[in-house]
């Protein structure tokens, strides 16, 4: 006992020693940010060159695990910025499932935190509600003054993000648009005979769907969307029904992208018909028959050869993206229009934090990421030599280097699309060479939403935003994948959305989109 | 005369309180770690709970943001669901009470009978197995028996009764009840074992002696030794149960449901519906007001069966 | 004395399988082929065997090195000095003459009642505390003292601790703090090792301290590393992205995998156990030979 209690207080020393040591850690560490600072000012009085260089603190999303050189390549890049713009970058990578929620907290507490890459898609941005509640910078000014690169990469979709006229975050360059379509197994198609250009409408769809379900034993001919929750509402309802506005929640909707009119979704004929016809092909086996309890992606499932095809949205080169995951061929049916909205623009973005010390040093490092290749290249692809390698300098074609691959790099994160302008990084080895070209022209024939640019602020009414929430999460899936029969459950859920309140919804983003449409001069 | 009493007795007291004093003052400094980390953990922070009143704006700062009474709690109680999420949440805090206890109590008295200190090893280490795998991989594994063509269906339903197909266990809301019951007490029954196992082993074997002089046999030991010096744990641990009655295991209800939404009548709780409803808002405030209300009813049931069991037995009282 | 053998022993082997079974089932899904899973789902017997689940671990070689490390050390910090505390704290709680004592327990009791939720508690750790992104964030908030935890111990001081001994050793001349360790903390041993096994349980499967104040990556602990895995893994197939986000072009563990990254986790405490239960059965045999 004695020993235990001897151990007990050793152990309590450990600890008040650790304190005490981090404690002195954290102190001498802003101490020693304070004398360096201090050093650099000598310095830079001695040189009379002018400001002291300033650490910036980058927050953005990433997929899987830290890449192993990030500080190496982090290096570089401060290396780089120093001489552009005098300043050094802190790269915190934060990972997917925590992003939103870390954002919220490193935004309410004050650390130290300039740039963070933030959005419109729910599942890790909360933009609206950082800017509604005052947790981002102001844009406009910084925009002007610095941003030049920004505007010319962005043009008129630079504002897509403003609320009250004012923008607290530039949207990413990349797919600013997508249209719907069926991917598939090419392999199965050419078994069949099926021409993949003559699939228009639902019952050539359907056709296929029956030729795969009485030929292949095991293979389920289609699934909702790409991942469990989807469903058809979110891949076929405003896409391939109608060119419609999603108004990036769904919850009160735009049935026509060109009439500024919006209405519950769920009681709209085009829902019914979409709920019936998906009962309908889960009955007939068409789609997934375990979809509440699937926990694969479709491309696991083509994978693994239970599942024919699956919905989804799409852009230039998805057929060599999908295939590569797939493990086969696929084939591309394109089902809709190319559409974009203000979702589609603003689902990925940079804000500058309300808190920034330095928000023109930021500034000033977004207008890089937006028309330095060197820098978008660092950040996209790490250090030539170490990562990767060109291939074709002139059209700017890379691929991994010397003696390594996807699998051994030291920097490969995937997120390109994050980092600025996607479109004046390289190219890798495989992908089509004018990808880029694809992509920009893509975006241009897309048919615009009108409420291109329009923000929903919900806190006024949250309470009913909140219930109609938790309404929609009982009862859009099953209904969408076709598990429950939609004569008996469509009304009661359109009835329990009615008394969560969709309607005040509804009519207070109908108040806003007409404010939104007369500052804008819309029709 | 009496003045010259109450000056004696004052003095008295005075000096007792100094004694008092004298003997107690380790038993306080004692307390002063622990004290000061829940000032700093727990009081400090618990000044928060305003946020549930204020509509947050930062650029009016999180103090100077508008109060706006209960707004905030409005959304608890908007939906529908309002009834079915609190009568879920009570009803199965209350089945997990009962079964959870009962059945551990049961085992570690068994595992007090057994001799070989072998098999007490083994057996306490497989019961308490179920308690270290996380929430998430036990939804995995529910699902590995639940599943269309899980063990249940395929091998137990089809299989040994012939029955053509299975259940779709997962949009049958009737079942869920027990399945939740089930998987809670499997995975949480060992953890409260040891808890009542300890207690047990604390017990001086002197009594257990004396009672087998006296010729008691095994099921009498148990009736009137054991369950009796047990009890004042077994309370304890009730009342701190009751104390979460408006909270749940978050994993439970949603992650081992699939979050299947035809099941939502039978596993929706107060939780599971504020996580959905906020999912989108990020709302302090609201989520805020959503604590404050599991906690305040949770004290008041807390504050209710604490007075009961002070009018019954005072000792075992928590406060 | 046999019969009375045989019925307990029957219950708690059957209770004793029904616990492994589910387990036997996770261990056996991390050694199958992740097509095989998807086809045909879970098996005790796989219907095609792979190691792949556990190369990828291997592959994580010193990240995961480094995270074992740091939650050995953070566990026996975090045990070690939390059950001290914890025992300092409750065992005055327990003494029914000790002045202002209930209402000492109800504050600490009260504890578990409110919490002032996650922003406030940030910003204490966090704003004024400085813990982020240094070892004490993994060690501190919320887990190192539990009122829960004093609740329990306290109850068993109470019933466990004679007041007789107590006060015997004080007229003998002990001060309270001699009594408490030469005395109380002896006849505790069964309490002071399943605390202390559920405070190190606590510390060896926590990932939300890791989860909320860490974003440097190389203090994760073992736990921050696999959850944060599994949890992305599952995140992604669960969530609408578009077609910006390509979810399976992230390299993300699969199925078979995350069952790998569990049992991993599990495994050492599993074999950790026994030593713990080494003071269980020594708080029987000090009690003198059963009866």
């Amino acid at each position: 006992m004695k020993n235990m209690v001897r151990r007990m207080g050793s152990l309590l020393l450990a600890l008040l020693l650790v304190i005490s040591l981090t404690a002195c850690g954290n102190t001498g560490e802003t101490n020693k940010g304070e004398t360096s600072g201090n050093a650099v000012t000598e310095g830079a009085g001695k040189e009379a060159a002018g400001e002291k260089p300033v650490e910036l603190t980058m927050a953005f999303l990433i997929f899987g695990p830290v890449p192993n050189d990030l500080q190496k390549v982090n290096d570089a890049i401060n290396e780089y910025l120093l001489e552009k713009v005098n300043c050094t970058l802190k790269m915190v990578p934060i990972n997917a499932s925590n992003y939103s929620q870390q954002i919220d907290l490193m935004l309410t507490s004050g650390e130290p935190l300039d740039l963070l890459a933030d959005g419109t898609i729910t599942a890790f941005f909360n933009y609206t509600s950082h800017a509604s509640k005052g947790q981002l910078y102001p844009m406009g000014d910084l925009l002007e003054q610095y941003g030049q690169g920004i505007t010319d990469a962005l043009g008129d979709y630079v504002s897509a993000a403003a609320i009250d006229g004012e923008v607290y975050g530039v949207a990413t360059n990349r797919d600013l648009a997508a249209r719907t379509s069926f991917m598939c197994r090419t392999s199965l198609l050419e078994k069949y005979n099926i021409d993949p250009d003559k699939i228009k409408t639902y019952e050539d769809l359907e056709n296929v769907f029956k030729t795969i379900k009485d030929n292949e034993a095991g293979v389920t001919p289609a699934m909702a969307g790409q991942t469990a929750n989807g469903t058809l509402f979110d891949s076929l309802g405003l896409s391939f029904d109608t060119n419609g506005d999603q108004l990036s929640d769904m919850i009160g909707v735009l049935l026509d992208n060109q009439k500024l009119e919006v209405s519950d979704y769920y009681e709209s004929d085009l829902c019914k018909a979409l709920a019936e016809r998906a009962y309908d092909w889960y009955q007939k086996g068409y789609i997934l028959q375990d979809a509440t309890t699937n926990q694969s992606t479709a491309e696991d499932l083509v994978k693994a050869g239970t599942l024919f095809g699956y919905f989804g949205n799409s852009k230039p080169g998805i057929e060599k993206q999908e295939s590569a995951l797939c493990g086969e061929d696929i084939t591309e049916i394109i089902l809709s229009d190319t559409l974009s909205d203000t979702q589609k623009v603003t689902g990925f973005m940079w804000s500058i934090a309300a808190g920034s010390e330095h928000p023109d040093k930021a500034m000033q490092v977004l207008n890089l990421m937006y028309s330095d290749p060197v820098f978008v290249n660092l950040l996209d692809h790490g250090i030539e030599g170490t990562h990767y390698q060109m291939v074709d300098a002139e059209k700017g074609i890379i691929n991994y280097a010397d003696g390594v691959d996807a699998s051994t790099t030291g920097y490969d994160m995937g997120v390109d699309f994050e980092f600025g302008n996607q479109m004046i990084s390289y190219i890798w080895e495989g992908d089509s060479p004018t990808l880029w070209q694809d992509l920009d022209s893509f975006n241009r024939s897309a048919v615009v939403s009108k409420a291109m640019g329009f923000q929903f602020d919900s806190t006024s009414v949250k309470t009913e935003y909140a219930a109609v929430t938790s309404v929609i999460d009982k009862y859009k899936r099953s209904l969408g994948q076709g598990t429950v029969d939609p004569n008996t459950v469509l009304p009661e859920f359109v009835e329990m959305l009615k008394k969560a309140g969709i309607d005040t919804v509804i009519k207070e983003k109908q108040v806003q989109l007409d404010a939104f449409a007369q500052t804008n001069n819309i029709q | 005369m009496a003045d010259e009493g109450k000056a004696l007795r004052g003095k008295k007291k005075q000096k007792r309180t100094l004694q008092k004093l004298k003997r107690y003052y380790m038993l306080y400094l004692m307390m002063i770690p622990g004290l000061i980390y829940l000032l700093i953990n727990n009081y400090v922070p618990m000044s928060g709970l305003y946020l549930a009143f204020k509509n947050i704006d930062f650029r009016l700062g999180l103090l100077g943001s508008d109060w706006i009474g209960f707004k905030n709690f409005e959304f608890l109680f908007r939906s529908q669901d309002a009834f079915i999420i609190t009568r879920n949440t009570i009803l199965y805090n209350l089945a997990f009470i009962v079964v959870n206890t009962v059945i551990a109590i049961m085992l570690s008295i068994l595992l007090n009978e057994i001799i070989s200190i072998r098999r007490i090893k083994l057996y306490q280490s497989l019961i308490l197995l179920p308690y270290l795998i996380s929430m998430v991989v036990v939804s995995y594994l529910v699902l590995a028996f639940l599943n269309t063509k899980g063990f249940i269906n395929s091998t137990i339903i089809t299989g040994l009764l012939g029955r053509g197909t299975g259940i779709s266990w997962y949009s049958e809301a009737k079942y869920w009840p027990f399945i939740i019951i089930f998987v809670n007490a499997w995975k949480n029954v060992g953890y409260l074992c040891i808890i009542y196992y300890a207690s047990i082993i604390g017990i001086s074997s002197d009594y257990y002696e004396a009672a087998s002089l006296d010729g008691a046999r095994m099921w009498q030991k148990i009736r009137y030794i054991t369950i009796p010096l047990i009890k004042p744990t077994v309370i304890t641990m009730v009342l701190l149960s009751l104390g979460r009655m408006f909270y749940s295991d978050f994993g439970l209800f949603y992650q081992v449901p699939m979050d299947s939404g035809a099941i939502y009548s039978t596993t929706n709780v107060i939780d599971t519906y504020v996580y959905r409803a906020l999912i989108q808002l990020s709302d302090i405030g609201m989520s805020s007001a959503a604590g404050v209300y599991q906690s305040v009813v949770g004290f008041i049931v807390v504050l209710g069966s604490n007075l009961v069991v002070r009018k019954v037995s005072k000792e075992n009282a928590l406060f | 004395m046999k019969k009375r053998a045989i019925i307990p022993n029957l219950i708690l082997a059957l209770t004793s399988i029904l616990c492994l079974v589910p387990f036997l089932l996770l261990i056996a899904s991390s050694f199958t082929d992740e097509n095989a899973l998807v086809l045909y789902g879970y098996s005790f017997f796989p219907k095609k065997l792979s190691l792949k689940a556990y190369q990828y671990i291997w592959q994580q070689g010193i990240v995961i090195v480094r995270a074992y490390g740091i939650t050995v050390l953070v566990t026996i910090l975090g045990t070690g000095v939390g059950l001290t505390i914890t025992s300092m704290l409750s065992y005055p709680l327990s003494r029914k003459d000790l002045p202002f004592g209930k209402i000492f327990a109800f504050l600490v009791f009260f504890t578990m009642l409110f919490n002032g939720g996650l922003v406030p508690t940030y910003l204490m750790y966090v704003k004024y505390l400085h813990i982020k992104n240094t070892l004490l964030a993994l060690i501190v908030p919320g887990l190192l003292v539990n009122s829960f935890f004093c609740m329990i111990m306290r109850s068993y001081f109470i019933s466990n601790i004679p007041d007789a001994i107590i006060e015997s050793a004080y007229i003998d001349g002990a001060n309270e703090f001699k009594i408490f360790t030469k005395m109380v903390l002896p006849l505790s041993k069964p309490i002071m090792a399943t605390i202390g096994l559920f405070l190190g349980v606590n510390y060896w499967n926590d990932w939300y301290n890791g989860l909320i104040y860490l974003t440097e990556t190389k203090l994760f602990s073992i736990q921050n590393v696999l959850n944060r895995m599994i949890s992305d893994a599952q995140f992604l197939a669960s969530s609408n992205l578009g077609s910006t986000v390509n979810a399976g072009a992230i390299q993300l563990p699969a199925t078979s995998t995350r069952m790998a990254i569990a049992v991993v986790t599990i495994l050492p405490i599993f074999v950790a156990y026994p030593f713990f239960q080494k003071y269980f059965i020594k708080g029987i045999t000090i009690g003198s030979v059963k009866g």
